[in-house]
């Protein structure tokens, strides 16, 4: 939906900046409705879902928590509070950076952001190594369902196949990665990043939902800002 | 998959002749098709036998590929006017990686032409396509792309090929010999094999999308050799991802012996799938420890290595064999696993007619015993060898065993 990477980047610093500075449920509350609403909107329900999974847990844990000690204490001095609070806080920081700056399709992003060459090779291959990784070994698992050589789908079948995963994983990742290396030399990719010929086109005018994208954080900054220091 | 658009004469560009290979594993191929690609300056394009290596890696969608990493915005034009004379525009916009194994292959050849190449040099990359593609592939080439072709196809034989492509047959080498299928070993049967029937079977990839399989009944018999066939993405590796369980039913149900089964929760009960990539089902350090992981008997183990080849490599790293050869493990190690059904995706790619003849004797060796065998081969002549029964597949609707 936010498709300029400049006002993805400052939005998504605000937001993050926002998540370190705050300690308050309230505010933090409105971060996660923030990321839900925006994921709900631009239809990524894929990434909502793994949002939810990994948050969820803890913001019902939190909100547990938190209720009981308004009864016995205040926040301040509640240290299992206090740690979710931590815990809630770097999760949705997590969560907006890969909203906001990670990405499969990373290569326009960098380049409207002004990357060039090495710079954007390494900027590239940063953000894609994770998803590619990803795919192969879902590839794998797939590969050792068929083979017969992991009994269920339990979660702890799952889990105990990692060793076994990782092994291929690395072959095949170095094998990909000289394989890739002369696919690079031969299409001549460096050189057509070093002299900035991607086709890729830069012009982007600012759109209102981009605007409020930016407003939108600004204001809870401030409000966050406001409550905590002043 | 949409239906391929009219073509042009067979005879468009009889100056710009493609050159294909033929002969034995081992003979060489590879070594002069990519140095037919080095040799232009840095304007050749090389597809290895693992063409995922041919895509940069950085997009998720093939229109990404192609937007990033064309030379121009005309040789990004000719790859979408490719894919258009093929009817397979709609992987534009699917994730390269994830594409079954002849849409990979068109989509490889598609980033070849985008990158403005001089010359293609595939391998092994035209015996992944179905034998109508082929031809209007090597079409394509002769008549709208700007680059020349060479490529190598130990299945030539079985399409037409214009006047203007220039046939190489090379000799077989000692490597050729020494890794030769030995087809007198018997494969024992490991498993009882069952009746497995499908009823209303229907299944997507995405919960929300359109079901990409819908089988209203399909009966598969023990001892019989079953070709899946129809045109690439028909859904033919879909419906064995469904039959071993790495794909979820949406309807239906998959019986075993008249008992309903949940493949999903139990995958791989019924029958061992083998890949079309050998890449990602190969885990062990050496060949032998690969065919000892999944459960064979040490006394069986050097007849599974003699039956497919890989004898003399025992005690080399998978990862380090070629190609043609880990293919070879990938089905040897499937082989060995105690399974009454086996489903082989594209088990010939890479190899020779020799070896297409030697795995066939095999095979059919195997459904004697009573054995279950579900083949994907778009390769005529190895299906005729199975006498295989075909199940047709088209759009993702199967028409019944």
């Amino acid at each position: 939906m936010i498709s300029s990477p400049q006002v993805r980047l400052i939005s998504g610093l605000l937001i993050v900046s926002g998540l370190l500075l705050t300690r308050q449920v309230l505010m933090l509350s409105a971060a996660c409705v923030g990321l839900i609403a925006y994921l709900l909107i631009a239809g990524h329900f894929a990434t909502l879902r793994r949002n939810l999974l990994a948050i969820a847990p803890i913001a019902v844990i939190l909100f547990a928590v938190h209720y009981l000690s308004s009864y016995t204490s205040t926040i301040q001095s509640n240290p299992p509070t206090q740690t979710l609070l931590r815990l809630f806080g770097i999760m949705l920081t997590f969560s907006y950076m890969a909203t906001m700056f990670l990405g499969y399709d990373s290569l326009d992003r960098f380049v409207q952001l002004g990357l060039r060459g090495e710079h954007l090779v390494i900027a590239i291959s940063a953000t894609s190594t994770l998803p590619l990784m990803q795919t192969t070994a879902v590839q794998i698992i797939d590969a050792r369902f068929a083979a017969g050589l992991v009994r269920s789908r339990s979660i702890f079948s799952t889990a105990t196949q990692l060793p076994y995963i990782l092994r291929p994983l690395l072959t095949q990742a170095l094998r990909l990665a000289i394989a890739r290396s002369d696919t690079w030399h031969q299409r001549g990719m460096m050189q057509r990043l070093e002299s900035n010929l991607s086709p890729v086109r830069m012009e982007h005018r600012l759109h209102p939902v981009e605007l409020v994208a930016i407003l939108l954080p600004l204001a809870w900054v401030t409000l966050i800002v406001g409550r905590e220091f002043l | 998959m949409s239906k391929p658009s009219s073509l042009p004469s067979l005879h468009a560009d009889p100056a710009k002749a493609g050159i294909l290979y033929v002969g034995p594993n081992f003979s060489g191929r590879s070594a002069r098709l990519l140095a037919k690609a080095q040799a232009t300056n840095g304007r050749g394009f090389f597809i290895a036998p693992d063409i995922t290596s041919a895509f940069s890696g950085f997009a998720s969608t093939l229109n990404a590929e192609l937007e990033s990493f064309s030379q121009s915005h005309n040789t990004k034009e000719d790859a979408t006017a490719f894919l258009d004379r093929l009817g397979m525009k709609s992987i534009l916009f699917r994730n390269p990686l994830t594409l079954s194994g002849g849409e990979q292959a068109v989509a490889a050849l598609a980033v070849a032409i985008g990158s403005g190449a001089e010359v293609v040099a595939a391998d092994c990359c035209f015996e992944q396509l179905d034998v109508n593609l082929r031809s209007i592939v090597v079409q394509c080439f002769q008549s709208c792309c700007a680059a020349a072709l060479a490529y190598a196809d130990n299945r030539a034989d079985e399409h037409l090929l214009p006047d203007s492509v220039e046939s190489t047959e090379l000799p077989p080498s000692n490597e050729t010999v020494a890794a030769t299928l030995d087809s007198s070993v018997i494969l024992d049967r490991n498993s009882e094999s069952s009746i497995i029937e499908m009823r209303n079977v229907r299944a997507s990839y995405r919960s929300n999308d359109v079901f990409t399989l819908s089988v209203p009944f399909l009966s598969l018999q023990p001892g019989t050799v079953y070709q899946l066939a129809g045109p690439n993405g028909a859904g033919k590796t879909t419906l064995c991802r469904v039959l071993v369980g790495l794909l979820r039913t949406a309807d239906g149900s998959i019986l075993v012996d008249g008992k309903e089964i949940n493949s999903w929760r139990h995958p791989s009960r019924v029958a061992a799938l083998c890949f079309q990539n050998p890449d990602h089902q190969l885990f062990a350090n050496t060949v032998e420890s690969e065919l000892l992981s999944r459960g064979i008997g040490s006394h069986k183990l050097e007849s599974i290595m003699r039956a497919f080849g890989v004898a003399s490599p025992r005690q080399t790293h998978p990862g380090s064999l070629p190609f043609v050869l880990r293919k070879r493990l990938s089905l040897a190690a499937t082989f060995s696993t105690s399974r009454g059904w086996y489903i082989l995706d594209e088990p010939t790619i890479g190899q020779d007619s020799d070896s297409i003849a030697a795995l066939a004797a095999s095979i059919r060796a195997l459904t004697v015993s009573g054995c279950g065998i579900i083949v994907i081969s778009h390769s005529k002549r190895f299906t005729r060898m199975l006498d295989a029964h075909q199940i047709v597949l088209r759009g993702g609707v199967c028409d019944g065993g």
